[in-house]
C-alpha cells in the first residue's frame, strides 16, 4: 500500500489530493472504462486546473442561483422542526405521531469541525441503532465518512437520516421540480446515485458498530418541490443498482495498482508549482503525459467530468466520440475514416469488420437512394 | 416559545403593523450579548439564544426573551415540534382575536395547519378552532416527553452555567489543537 501511495503522490505531485464528495464519487460510476479518470481520482488530482493549464478549460460546477435556489427550498422543507418533512414523511412512509424527534448535526456546541461533528453523528447514530424505539427520528446534516481509494472522505451532505421501525432512510432533498408526477430522468438518477453514496457510508458507519447493512434501506425518499409551486412532494427512490455499481466501482479504486503498473514509471500530472502556487511545467509536456494514460471518451462524459474537452479533442474521428450506441453497432471499426471508407468499398473489411461493413454499405445505399442519387 | 427570525418577521406582519425585516434580526443576538457582557442586567430584558439540551450550546437560528423561566429556552430533540404546535395554536388563537385578518394573517394560518395532521382541508376553508384542536391533540403526545427532557437540561444549565451563559449558551472549548485542526 506504501508503494502505492508513494506512486499516486508522484503522479500527483507536491500538492495535498483533493477531496472528494457525493458529487465527485457518484461521477466515478459514469464511466468504468477510463483508466485517465481512475488514475487521476485515485491520486487526487485537480482535474479542473489540470485541464485548463492543458488549454481544455470546462466550464463546469454548478450555477450559483441553481445552489441559491437549492439552499432556500432545502431551508423551507426543514424549517420549523422539518414540519414540512414531517409531513410528507407520515403521509407517505406513515411515520408515527410521536416520531417527532429531531437532531441538529450541522454544529457541536457552536463549532463545525468535520472531526466534531463526525464524532456526534457516530455517537448519536450509535445510540439510535442501539437502542429501541425512541432513540431519535431526524437526524440533520450529519457528517459521514467513506472510505475512498484507502483514504477516509468526509462527506457533507444536505441530508437528513431518519429512522422508522428500527430502519434509517436517507432522505435527500432536491429542488428540480416533480411535474405531474414526472422529473427529469437525468437529474433523478443524478440524485440516486448521490443517495446511493450516503447510504453506503452510513451502511459503512453502523458496520463498524457491528449493525449489519440491512438497517440502512435501500429505498431513499428523495423531496422534489411538485409542479410549479413551493410544495415539498416525496417519492421513494431504490437505490439498489446504484450501491451495487458504487460497490464495485470503489473496489477498483482500491485495486488501483495494477492500473498504475501499467503506466510508464515517471509518468506524473505535476503541474510543478513554484512558492506562490504558480504553474511552471510546459504544458505540451503534460498534455504528452496525460495523454499516455488511455482514456476512453464518450458524449456522456461532457456531463461529469472536467477532463472532457481534452478527451474529446483527442477522440476526435474515433467513432467512440459519436456515442456509444454508434460505437457498439460499429464494433471492431475504430476510426471514422475507416467506417467511410468500408461503406463506399474502398476498403476490404477484416474478418471481425465484416458484419459492421455489410451494414455500413447498407447505410451507404439507402442514402444513396433517399438523396436521390444513382451510382 | 423560541422562534426563528423567519418566523417572527411573518407573525409580525400578520398581526401587526409594521415590518421587521428578518435579516435584520440575524445579528441581533450577538449584538445582544455583546451588550450584556459588557454590563450585566442593565436593561429589564435581552433577546437571547435558545440553548440546544445535550451541550447547553446555543441553538442555531432561534431567537428567546431572557425574562423566560430557562425551561422554555432549552431545546430537546422533541422541542422543535412542540414549540411548532404552540406557535399554530397561539397564532390560531389570535387569528380569532382579530376583526379582519389580512391575506397575510391566512398565509401564516395556512402554513402551520397545512402540516399538522387533521387541522384543516384546504387553504380556502380554514377554521382556526379546528387547527387549534389538531394542533392541542398532536401536542398531548409530546408534551410529557419534552417536558421532562427541558427540565432535566435546565436544572443543568443552571447548576452549570454562569450568567451570560445561560443566557447566550457556551461554547464547547477545544483543548489544544484536537479537533479544530484534524481533518
Amino acid at each position: 500500500m506504501h508503494d502505492i501511495d508513494a506512486r499516486l503522490g508522484r503522479i500527483r505531485g507536491d500538492v495535498p489530493p483533493q477531496a472528494h464528495n457525493a458529487r465527485t464519487i457518484a461521477a466515478l460510476t459514469s464511466n468504468p472504462g477510463c483508466a485517465r479518470r481512475a488514475i487521476m481520482d485515485a491520486a487526487g488530482i485537480d482535474k479542473p486546473r489540470l485541464a485548463s493549464y492543458i488549454g481544455f478549460p470546462a466550464p463546469f460546477g454548478q450555477s450559483q442561483f441553481a445552489i441559491t435556489r437549492g439552499n432556500a427550498f432545502e431551508a423551507q422543507v426543514k424549517a420549523n422542526g422539518c414540519a414540512e418533512l414531517l409531513r410528507l414523511l407520515r403521509e407517505q412512509l406513515g411515520l408515527p405521531i410521536p416520531e417527532v424527534s429531531y437532531d441538529d448535526l450541522e454544529e457541536v456546541g457552536g463549532h463545525r469541525s468535520q472531526h466534531l461533528r463526525h464524532a456526534r453523528t457516530r455517537s448519536l447514530l450509535t445510540r439510535a441503532a442501539g437502542a429501541g424505539g425512541d432513540a431519535g427520528t431526524l437526524f440533520d446534516h450529519p457528517l459521514l465518512r467513506l472510505d475512498v481509494g484507502g483514504r477516509p472522505v468526509y462527506l457533507e451532505p444536505d441530508l437528513i437520516a431518519f429512522r422508522l421501525g428500527g430502519r434509517f432512510h436517507v432522505v435527500e432533498i432536491k429542488s428540480f421540480a416533480v411535474i405531474d408526477g414526472q422529473a427529469d430522468g437525468d437529474k433523478v438518477a443524478a440524485a440516486a446515485i448521490q443517495s446511493a453514496v450516503y447510504v453506503l457510508a452510513m451502511r459503512q458507519l453502523l458496520a463498524e458498530l457491528g449493525t449489519g447493512p440491512e438497517a440502512v434501506a435501500r429505498e431513499v425518499v428523495l423531496v422534489c418541490p411538485e409542479n410549479f409551486s413551493n410544495r415539498p412532494v416525496a417519492t421513494l427512490l431504490d437505490v439498489r443498482q446504484q450501491l451495487t455499481v458504487l460497490g464495485r466501482q470503489l473496489s477498483r479504486l482500491d485495486r488501483i495498482e495494477s492500473l498504475v503498473g501499467l503506466q510508464p514509471p515517471g509518468l506524473t500530472f505535476d503541474l510543478e508549482l513554484d512558492q506562490a502556487g504558480v504553474p511552471h511545467r510546459p504544458a505540451a509536456e503534460l498534455a504528452d503525459d496525460v495523454r499516455t494514460v488511455p482514456a476512453r471518451y464518450a458524449p456522456e462524459c461532457l456531463a461529469s467530468c472536467e477532463m472532457c474537452f481534452f478527451c474529446r479533442d483527442e477522440a476526435r474521428g474515433q467513432t467512440a466520440a459519436l456515442g456509444r450506441a454508434a460505437a457498439d453497432e460499429l464494433g471492431a471499426v475504430h476510426s471514422v475514416q475507416m467506417a467511410l471508407g468500408l461503406a463506399d468499398g474502398t476498403l476490404t473489411p477484416a474478418d471481425d469488420q465484416a458484419e459492421a461493413a455489410a451494414l455500413l454499405r447498407e447505410a451507404a445505399r439507402l442514402r444513396r437512394e433517399c438523396l436521390g442519387e444513382t451510382a | 416559545m423560541p422562534a426563528a427570525p423567519k418566523l417572527l418577521s411573518a407573525v409580525n406582519e400578520a398581526f401587526f403593523a409594521g415590518l421587521i425585516p428578518s435579516a435584520r434580526l440575524t445579528s441581533l443576538r450577538r449584538d445582544e450579548e455583546r451588550s450584556f457582557r459588557s454590563a450585566p442586567f442593565a436593561r429589564p430584558y435581552y433577546l437571547c439564544a435558545a440553548l440546544t439540551a445535550e451541550l447547553l450550546a446555543p441553538a442555531r437560528g432561534l431567537l428567546a426573551v431572557s425574562t423566560w423561566p430557562m425551561d422554555r429556552r432549552v431545546i430537546g430533540p422533541l422541542s422543535p415540534r412542540v414549540n411548532y404546535l404552540s406557535a399554530a395554536i397561539r397564532v390560531a388563537e389570535s387569528f380569532l382575536r382579530i376583526r379582519s385578518p389580512g391575506p397575510a394573517a391566512q398565509r401564516l394560518l395556512w402554513r402551520f395547519a397545512a402540516n399538522i395532521p387533521g387541522a384543516a382541508d384546504g387553504a380556502r376553508n380554514m377554521d382556526p378552532a379546528t387547527v387549534a384542536r389538531a394542533a392541542q391533540a398532536e401536542l398531548q403526545v409530546h408534551a410529557d416527553d419534552d417536558r421532562a427532557a427541558r427540565t432535566a437540561a435546565a436544572g443543568r444549565a443552571r447548576r452549570q452555567l454562569d450568567d451570560a451563559g445561560q443566557l447566550f449558551g457556551s461554547r464547547l472549548r477545544l483543548t489544544g489543537q484536537a479537533g479544530a485542526g484534524r481533518a
